[in-house]
């Protein structure tokens, strides 16, 4: 009788304790995330000094941004376009981040190996991680300027004068956001895959070992199928963070240079908000910016996951 | 350990935000009356007349860059009451970053508090349209004109006849021709027998070509090239019911431009463009730079200045084939200002002052800006204004020891102040868009012309290059072309 | 902390090969290393030379005008400010973070009421969606109030971390058994009590190591205060690096090679030194939080 009752009243402290976070998130997240949705469906922006709106269009919005001919598309489709910048530059940071994330991780965790410094190495890779996008971006920019120390290089080691304007060539300039983004990131990427690895029952290595299997073997037939987990984790935050690539591209190319070669996603919505105001135009953009996290998101846990595995609802 | 330094950041915190957090007075940070730098700081004058007791104390001026604070701060801080402190607030003027948040200040002008208020703020030629037509600016009071080019005045009156804004300044433009490379390709270095050399497109077209048998580029930026006959355009790029049309001057412009470039004349690449700017130095190939006087006093800094590498003393200045002006600096009076007085003193003395007048063409001395913040720095700096007052630019015209420092001895006022007799405000010709037509059409056509990574931007490419940026700042706009 | 352990009799091929993969290990190792390091180590010395120098050559050796860069690029105090505006709403912003997360992660582990479960399946919906998408309306919401160019709409929010609430939750569940809090409250501890006095100094390590990953994540902002900050006195760093590069594109700032780099130096430089100080508790943090999952 006594603890029934003490159960009760304890309830309600529950509901206290995590009030702050909820009434917060609803003010400044879901509101707005709502208000974002809702303006979709409206005409709503700034005409020179005036405001327009809002004045209800249904879809026109969406209809405007997959028209190929709308005075937004003006003859190709944006959507793709940007969104196609942003997967390339993305994928082409993810890979190498993650093979060589693996591969450290991998070095770190053998016992094998006996790797010393451990912990100098993985201070010294985690720390591109804390350094603010915009610095490194802007330290690049310098870097691989016209006159910078990389072309000094090439130009002393070739004997002739070597003044390629990397942020003039698309493939240069996006390799050099996808590199930005592969050393802020593969730090983290490592150390969380070496818990993956330690997470690894050992007696299943022992008994992989007793079988008489290789160190391939053990890598590929082990170690990879039960880091699966952790590896969707990687792939899908990385995922989510590379659609939200802004900051990189941004900085280092003023908004997207060579010609809009490196704008994403984001840089795009970005001058619809920040830039010119056009409230209507960017939460359609939102949305569908929403959807197709939710879909790539969706593809990429299909595709390293075939056996779905729920681990978080276990938790709950 | 760790809880020391969790101690320390919750100090840090907590007196940060008992200092910073709750600063209300919102003293731009570059304002003139920074305090920890050597120097005055420009703020307050010796006039014995003081402001009107019941107006502000802050004067805050909107700007995107400080060409007009160093003006001011030099040679007219000794007009302004002892007791009104001048602020600039700077926003940059590329992608229309300056235009964006002006807006926005002006919108909640009305119900900002006294020391947030804009008061002034500065316009160019491409967007006075915009404000001058709107509410947002105040009509001035008793403003004497009868001195001022009736260009600059024009340029500032709405549809209803009044006066919303002035200017010091005057821009007739003309060539910036560099004497050296003129000798080989026209055979003289003589301003007039330049003059003559190029006094017509015909002849501007023919010396292109020889220029370039000579291994010289006959002007710096296709794009600047669109300036000369931006001024004698009639109709607008919009039409009344917001299509958009190429005016008739686009294509007098397109054909010679793609000529040009088609022959190697000149450089895809706009005013600031490193090769641009690298052609003015010492070893430049550049026959010509289309400007006024602010374009090569401010522009060609680099290259008038740099000594060994430069190329001072070495350009002359001429009308060129077509007479016209670019650009200019108004000053407007914000609706919502709480020195509105002050404000009329500001703007008739733009004008009529000849004292400020007189120093600013003269240009030296000047106190120059940090480009990080605007506060006021110990450098000196040279950066004279052709003034829009007729009287004080016929004086300078007709005094033979004037002239910019770099022309070796030339008197340019006297060439300009033909030009400037001319000018005419063509009174329909303008849309509020104008910043986007005549810097961003043309930024997106040079990308026919302009190789990255081997490739160049088809014409229609370029168009809808353009048409983006169009369709940003005026989502309503149509195109059938 | 263990390796993996795998107990095979080394056959001298087999030791061979270790020592070959070892070699290998370690020469990947320090090119990550110098992969990592070296745009630093190049930050710094750069901004010790003019942009004179820059433009002439290479050099891995610093020079003598650190002194007159750093003058430059202070400025009149507007990094600095900047700095100090970054510094402020960080700290401010991990503090509500972590103790919120804390606070929200404790409320869900400890107590037993009926939306539990949707509480916590929400926030995990939550942190997948990126705070992007909602800015139109966070936009619309901050001028509406008239809260643009003020601290508040960048310090509040952060009361609502999902992230952070998750990595508190895993520790939680792990690090705080149901004894202690039982005991307390025999003991007569009211709720909020037992939180702070007991439940935090216990979770303390998991705190510490978010504060820094919040503090850092804030000071690294640039999406959002770019969108709600225009006054230059309240700008923060990256906005402020942000003005830089538009104004060297637009050639209306000197592309000073010198100044750009002291620039950029100053902005890294405090958060690099913090790091190194705090360096093995983040290091280890993530693997704690990883583990956990």
């Amino acid at each position: 009788m006594k603890n029934k009752h003490k159960l009760v009243s304890y309830a309600k402290w529950g509901y206290i304790f995590i009030t702050p976070f909820f009434l917060v998130y609803i003010i400044f997240s879901l509101i707005p995330l709502l208000s974002t949705f809702y303006y979709s469906f409206f005409d709503y922006y700034q005409q020179g000094l005036d405001w327009i709106g809002p004045n209800f269009v249904g879809f026109g919005n969406y209809v405007k941004l997959f028209d190929i001919n709308s005075t937004l598309n003006n003859g190709s489709l944006k959507i793709l376009t940007y969104t196609k910048n942003t997967m390339i530059m993305w994928v082409l940071g993810a890979v190498p981040q993650f093979i060589f994330s693996l591969l450290l991780a991998v070095i770190f965790t053998s016992e094998r190996l006996r790797i010393k410094g451990q912990r100098f190495f993985k201070t010294v890779i985690y720390m591109p991680n804390l350094i603010m996008a915009a610095s490194f971006a802007m330290l690049f920019f310098a870097l691989f300027s016209n006159v910078g120390p990389v072309n000094q290089v090439i130009s002393s080691i070739t004997g002739e004068e070597f003044k390629y304007d990397y942020l003039a060539s698309t493939n240069a300039a996006r390799l050099l956001v996808a590199t930005i983004n592969f050393l802020m990131w593969f730090g983290n990427t490592t150390i969380l895959l070496m818990a993956g690895i330690m997470g690894i029952d050992q007696s299943l290595f022992e008994a992989a070992a007793i079988d008489g299997a290789n160190s391939w073997q053990v890598f590929f037939k082990v170690t990879i199928p039960l880091l699966m987990p952790i590896m969707v984790y990687v792939a899908i935050t990385s995922l989510i963070g590379g659609l939200q690539m802004f900051d990189v591209p941004q900085i280092l190319t003023n908004g997207g240079a060579p010609a809009g070669d490196c704008e994403t996603l984001i840089i795009w919505l970005n001058g619809y908000i920040g830039g010119s105001k056009n409230y209507g135009i960017a939460g359609a953009m939102s949305v569908l910016v929403f959807f197709i996290t939710g879909i790539l998101s969706l593809i990429v846990y299909k595709v390293l996951n075939s056996d779905s595995d729920k681990p978080k609802k276990k938790r709950g | 350990m760790k809880k020391r330094i969790l101690a320390a950041m919750i100090a840090a915190a907590t007196v940060l935000s008992l200092a910073g957090c709750k600063d209300e007075t919102g003293s731009s940070g570059d304002s003139g009356n920074s305090s920890s730098n050597a120097g005055n700081s420009g703020t307050t004058s010796g006039d014995s007349s003081g402001s009107s007791a019941d107006e502000g104390k802050k004067l805050r001026i909107a700007c995107w860059n400080y060409e007009m604070a160093e003006w001011f701060d030099t040679y007219y801080m000794d007009k302004i009451p002892s007791d009104v402190t001048v602020e600039w607030v700077q926003f940059p003027n590329a992608d229309g970053v300056y235009q964006q948040n002006l807006d926005r200040l002006l919108q909640e002008n009305e119900d900002a508090s006294a020391d947030d208020k804009i008061d002034i703020f500065l316009a160019e030629a491409d967007y006075i349209q915009k404000y001058k037509e709107s509410d947002v600016s105040i009509a001035l009071t008793g403003i004497d004109t009868s001195n001022t080019y009736k260009y600059v005045i024009d340029a500032a009156t709405d549809s209803t006849g009044a006066l919303k804004g002035v200017s010091p300044q005057a821009t007739p433009s003309g060539m910036i021709v560099r004497k050296s490379i003129a000798k080989e390709v026209l055979g003289t270095d003589d301003p007039d027998g330049i003059q003559e050399a190029l006094s017509d497109w015909n002849k501007y077209n023919a010396a292109a070509k020889t220029a370039k048998d000579k291994g010289y580029l006959m002007t710096g930026s296709i794009t600047t090239l669109w300036r000369v006959y931006a001024a004698g355009q009639t109709e607008p790029w919009l039409d009344s019911n917001n299509n958009f049309k190429p005016v008739p001057e686009f294509y007098t412009w397109y054909e010679q431009a793609k000529d040009f470039m088609a022959n190697g004349y000149s450089i895809a690449d706009g005013n600031w463009g490193d090769e641009v700017t690298n052609n003015m130095m010492k070893d430049g190939k550049c026959l010509s730079y289309i400007g006024p006087m602010w374009y090569y006093a401010f522009n060609m800094t680099k290259a008038f200045d740099n000594g060994e590498n430069g190329s001072s003393g070495d350009w002359c200045f001429i009308q060129g084939p077509q007479a016209h002006y670019w650009g200019g600096t108004w000053l407007l009076g914000a609706k919502g200002t709480d020195n509105p007085t002050l404000v009329n003193q500001i703007m008739n003395d733009m004008l009529n002052d000849e004292d400020f007048l007189n120093k600013a063409a003269d240009g030296h001395g000047i106190k120059k800006r940090s480009e990080t913040d605007g506060s006021i720095t110990n450098e000196d700096k040279y950066n004279p204004l052709f003034p829009s007052n007729k009287k004080v630019a016929d004086a300078l015209a007709a005094d033979s020891s004037k002239g910019f420092e770099g022309f070796d001895g030339q008197n340019d006022y006297a060439i300009q102040a033909k030009i400037a007799d001319g000018i005419t405000w063509a009174p329909n010709a303008h849309t509020a868009f104008d910043q986007t037509f005549n810097e961003g059409l043309f930024d997106s056509m040079i990308l026919q012309w302009k190789v990255v990574d081997g490739k160049t931007k088809t014409e229609d490419e370029c168009w809808a290059d353009f048409y983006e940026k169009l369709n940003k700042v005026n989502p309503t706009a149509t195109h059938n072309f | 902390m263990g390796t993996t352990h795998i107990s095979t009799g080394e056959s001298k091929s087999s030791r061979v090969q270790t020592n070959t993969a070892r070699v290998f290990s370690y020469i990947f190792l320090v090119f990550v290393t110098i992969l990592s390091l070296f745009p630093i180590f190049l930050l710094i010395i750069n901004s010790t030379r003019s942009n004179a120098q820059l433009s002439n050559g290479f050099s891995l050796l610093p020079s003598t005008y650190f002194g007159s860069n750093f003058q430059k690029a202070m400025g009149n105090g507007g990094l600095l400010r900047a700095m100090g505006n970054s510094l402020l709403i960080a700290a401010a912003s991990s503090i509500f973070s972590v103790y919120f997360s804390a606070m929200t992660a404790y409320g869900i582990h400890v107590y037993d009421f009926k939306l539990k479960k949707f509480a916590f399946t929400f926030i995990m919906v939550i942190m997948m969606i990126p705070t992007q998408i909602s800015a139109v309306g966070f936009v619309d919401l901050v001028f509406k109030f008239k809260l643009n160019n003020t601290y508040w709409p960048l310090i509040i929010p952060s009361i609502a971390a999902p992230a952070v609430f998750f990595y508190m939750k895993q520790y939680i569940e792990s690090a705080l058994p149901m004894e202690v809090i039982e005991a307390a409250r025999v003991d007569g501890s009211n709720e909020f009590r037992t939180f702070n006095t007991i439940a935090l100094p216990m979770i303390f390590p998991a705190m510490a190591v978010q504060l820094i990953f919040a503090f850092t994540s804030s000071w690294n902002n640039f999406f959002t205060p770019a969108l709600i900050i225009s006054k230059a006195e309240r700008r923060t760093v990256p906005i402020v690096i942000s003005t830089l590069r538009s104004a060297v594109a637009s050639g209306g700032a000197s592309k000073d090679l010198g100044y750009l780099y002291m620039v950029v130096m100053l902005a890294i430089v405090p958060v690099v030194i913090v790091y190194i100080l705090v360096s093995k508790h983040i290091v280890g943090g993530v693997a704690l939080g990883a583990v956990k999952g």
